[in-house]
């Protein structure tokens, strides 16, 4: 099965989604602390994605940016942005950059993984 | 049924990208789908789920996807309703739309490569004549010259019939005399192929046109629009004479100068302002023909009846379609929306916004205890949302009762602006969007002055003079734009002006000079915190006082009036560009969006699009500057302080076993705030009732709150709060 990816500065966000993904089976996934981070591990994994899910405010390297510099050589793998009601405004930006989607925080875990089976066939 | 009205609820909400969204709607189909399990409609259903699944990886067709869905629902509703024969018309329409569904997510679904591209910036306005534009351009020193002084003379006469128009604006005689002069010119202009000129006076020939037929009125913003478009016409003429009428030259010095931007005001102009007379709108809905519409025309020169007389006497036309045609020429005559009204008093009103609090908190009370007795009771998880469902429409539709249309108050600011600019010799064009958007009784009576504040600031400080701003390569209109729409669980009204924008360092200087500011500390300010000076009570740019602003009370005033209605204000800009107010409203004041909150024994509520996220953090992060009492985080990049809720609200501090702290991250007033809680139990609608005269005292509430529990809680107010703080 591919690879999830998570990327958020968030401990307590890398942890509760996660653990949500692996109770519903998603057992693959790899996390990252920033965008650089995150970018990394999405060139070395590059082909073997299913799906990205990046926050949109990170240190050294944003969501937004990291979603420009992977759709530089990876077109195809969906990308959701976590976001909160006052940053909605920048996933315009986020699209343009082509960004797949966009989920607002906070939100039910259950919720959640219906988002993830719409792009991760198990 | 109800099970239907929530997809629909979902659809109309949706934004392209909201993942969230598309993935309940995809539940919602497939839970429709399993209803008519057995019927011929289950098949002809069945793979619109997956269709919904693929769309979710290509955003440039969800909306056209989901309003295709939408088209299928309301399919699915007829046919439910449909007898045995219309069954199979409905089912054949729904595979219609299916088949529409299939085949635009087929043919997207192959290109999936293909990104979407960023939007390119290209408007109108950036355009500018190329040299191409003026490859017809006749070189023939004579012809040029004789077009000089032809075109000279219509704009001289054009300028003095306008003036006589000013007093007599329906004189039908000086007003063709004016469309003539323009139509002359432009006929002149292309065939000598200057095409700037042919276009500006092809547009306002255009508009002339639509005087004459009585489809607009002219008014004196018109008159003065004109009249800097006779200027513009001059500017290019003077360019053809300074250049002694060679055509190379001309060419050249012609792609330098962008007429586009008066264009496109012209034409804007025709079509907002434009209306139509009551027999075409009769012939475009069908009510009456040509041939009919010609003879009640000439009847009516005949005689003196009006158009309607003679058509209902006529009886071509039913009473109540004439009547439907006058409502709508009337509505393009004002462009404002007349809806029947039924008066209700405030009182009465008010009451009901109270019970309909009442039915919330019940509800809430409701869902909390069946989740206690979870298994025990035998309430069905539908019927529950259901309820719920219910109860959130009737407190929509209550609230939306209380809500005004922000027209009104966008109308009376034109004529404010208006009065601005005449005051100070300059003219504006005030550009409006979104009018229709409705706000709180309460907030639109409070949001008033400081809007006026802000638009007469514009004008003042903003607009340059029509010389400077010639100078500066823009049009000699000044241009505002207002516009008001729905963001998140608010609303945001933004005022942009295209002048000279905010001189920054001009601000600091201020700043300094007003010591609100150590000029070595200068560099560690922000943009917005230089912004946020401007909202000091006293603190003004200008140099002299006019009559219209330069004393300093404004913007202060603007920033105290918005945060009574828990409003936000910020300001953007870019010297030489423009300057942007963007307001942030709360929909209603009586129900806000809460995220509730433990501290110490009680529960506190905070507003929650105030609040950017919830971090946990292990104390000892925590930095003490010496002799300050207030503690920083360090936290994605930023230096924030740390409150204590405790502290404020006097409540008991518990240190917790872990070191580590539940913390609430806000934005507020551009600035970033840490409040440590103790727990946090999640966001919850919250009807805000009055604490009374006892708790009056304590700013930093600005409300009370009972629980489904039963329980009570205080609401927090940011101002307030982060005023205690200091």
């Amino acid at each position: 099965m591919k690879k999830i990816v998570l990327v958020d500065d968030s401990d307590v966000i890398l942890d509760i989604v996660s653990q949500a993904l692996k109770m519903y089976g998603y057992e693959d996934i790899l996390r990252a602390k920033d965008g650089q981070e995150g970018l990394q591990v999405i060139k070395q994994n590059q082909g073997n994605i299913a799906l990205c899910i990046f926050d949109v405010n990170m240190p050294k390297m944003d969501g937004i940016s990291l979603v420009k510099e992977v759709r530089k050589f990876d077109n195809t793998t969906p990308i959701i942005m976590l976001t909160t009601e006052t940053d909605k405004s920048k996933i315009i930006t986020a699209k343009e950059y082509g960004a797949t989607g966009w989920i607002v925080k906070p939100f039910e875990a259950e919720k959640f993984i219906k988002v993830v089976e719409m792009y991760v066939t198990k | 049924m109800l099970l239907k009205d929530n997809i629909k609820k979902l659809m109309d909400n949706f934004e392209e990208g909201d993942a969230l969204a598309l993935s309940e709607i995809k539940d919602e189909c497939q839970n429709i789908i399993q209803q008519f399990a057995g019927d011929p409609l289950h098949e002809v259903l069945g793979s619109v789920p997956a269709y919904i699944q693929i769309c979710a990886r290509i955003p440039s067709i969800q909306t056209q996807c989901v309003e295709l869905v939408k088209k299928i629902i309301t399919g699915v509703e007829e046919y439910q309703q449909a007898n045995e024969e219309d069954k199979k018309k409905a089912l054949k329409q729904i595979k219609r739309q299916v088949n529409k569904l299939q085949s635009i997510v087929e043919k997207n679904n192959k290109d999936l490569t293909t990104l979407p591209k960023p939007q390119e910036q290209q408007k109108e306005e950036a355009k500018g004549y190329t040299l191409e534009d003026f490859s017809h351009l006749v070189d023939d020193y004579k012809l040029l010259q004789q077009f000089f002084s032809e075109a000279t003379e219509h704009l001289d006469s054009a300028q003095f019939v306008l003036l006589e128009l000013e007093h007599d604006s329906t004189n039908k005689e000086l007003i063709n005399t004016v469309f003539r002069n323009f139509h002359t010119i432009k006929g002149s202009a292309s065939f000598l192929g200057v095409k700037n000129i042919e276009e500006i006076s092809h547009a306002m020939e255009d508009i002339f046109a639509t005087i004459r037929d009585g489809k607009m009125i002219l008014t004196r913003e018109l008159v003065d629009v004109i009249f800097y478009g006779i200027e513009t016409l001059r500017t290019v003429l003077d360019i053809m004479q300074s250049y002694d009428f060679k055509a190379e030259e001309i060419k050249k010095s012609f792609t330098t100068v962008n007429v586009f931007p008066y264009i496109a005001l012209l034409k804007k102009i025709l079509q907002e302002y434009q209306y139509k007379k009551i027999g075409e709108i009769l012939q475009e809905e069908g009510k009456l023909t040509p041939v009919q519409l010609q003879t009640v025309l000439e009847k009516q020169k005949e005689t003196d009846k009006k158009f309607g007389e003679i058509v209902t006497e006529e009886r071509l036309v039913e009473h109540d379609d004439l009547l439907a045609a006058l409502q709508k020429q009337q509505k393009l005559k004002t462009k404002i929306k007349k809806i029947g009204y039924v008066k209700v008093s405030n009182e009465k009103l008010n009451s009901l916004i109270d019970y309909v609090g009442e039915l919330v908190i019940n509800q809430s009370m409701l869902k909390q205890e069946i989740e206690k007795n979870r298994g025990s009771l035998s309430i069905s998880e539908r019927t529950l949302s259901q309820a719920d469902m219910i109860t959130s429409a009737i407190k929509d539709l209550v609230l939306s009762m209380g809500m005004v249309p922000i027209e009104e108050i966008f109308n009376k600011l034109r004529v404010v602006a208006r009065n601005t600019a005449q005051e100070l010799h300059k003219t504006v064009f005030i550009e409006v969007h979104g009018e229709e958007t409705e706000l709180d009784r309460n907030v639109i009576e409070t949001i008033y002055d400081p809007l006026m504040h802000i638009i007469r600031n514009a004008i003042d400080h903003g607009i340059e003079s029509p010389e400077e701003r010639v100078k500066a390569g823009k049009d000699k209109v000044g241009r505002i734009v207002l516009s008001a729409e729905h963001k998140g669980s608010g609303i945001e009204i933004v005022i942009t002006d295209d002048g000279r924008g905010i001189d920054i360092h001009k601000v600091l200087d201020k700043a300094i000079a007003m010591q609100l500011v150590k000029k070595e500390d200068v560099t560690k300010l922000t943009e917005k915190d230089i912004y946020n000076f401007m909202f000091l009570p006293g603190f003004s740019t200008s140099d002299n006082v006019t009559a219209v602003s330069g004393r300093g009370v404004g913007l202060d005033v603007v920033k105290k009036s918005l945060e009574q209605i828990h409003g936000r204000v910020e300001i953007h800009s870019e010297p030489g560009k423009y300057t942007r107010f963007i307001i942030k409203l709360p929909l209603t004041l009586a129900i806000i969006e809460g995220f509730v909150t433990i501290v110490g024994n009680n529960k506190y509520v905070f507003p929650f699009n105030s609040i950017e996220e919830i971090l946990v953090f292990n104390k000892n992060i925590l930095q003490r500057q010496e002799n300050a009492r207030e503690s920083i985080l360090y936290h994605r990049e930023m230096h924030i302080p740390v409150i204590f809720a405790h502290e404020i609200f006097k409540e008991d501090y518990k240190e917790r076993d872990d070191d580590r702290l539940l913390s609430l991250i806000f934005a507020f007033d551009q600035a970033k705030y840490c409040v440590v809680v103790d727990s946090i139990l999640g966001k919850q609608e919250i009807v805000v009732k009055s604490l009374g005269t006892m708790l009056n005292e304590y700013d930093y509430f600005s409300g009370g709150t009972i629980f489904g529990d039963g329980s009570i809680g205080f609401v927090v107010d940011l101002q307030g709060f982060i005023d205690a703080v200091k």
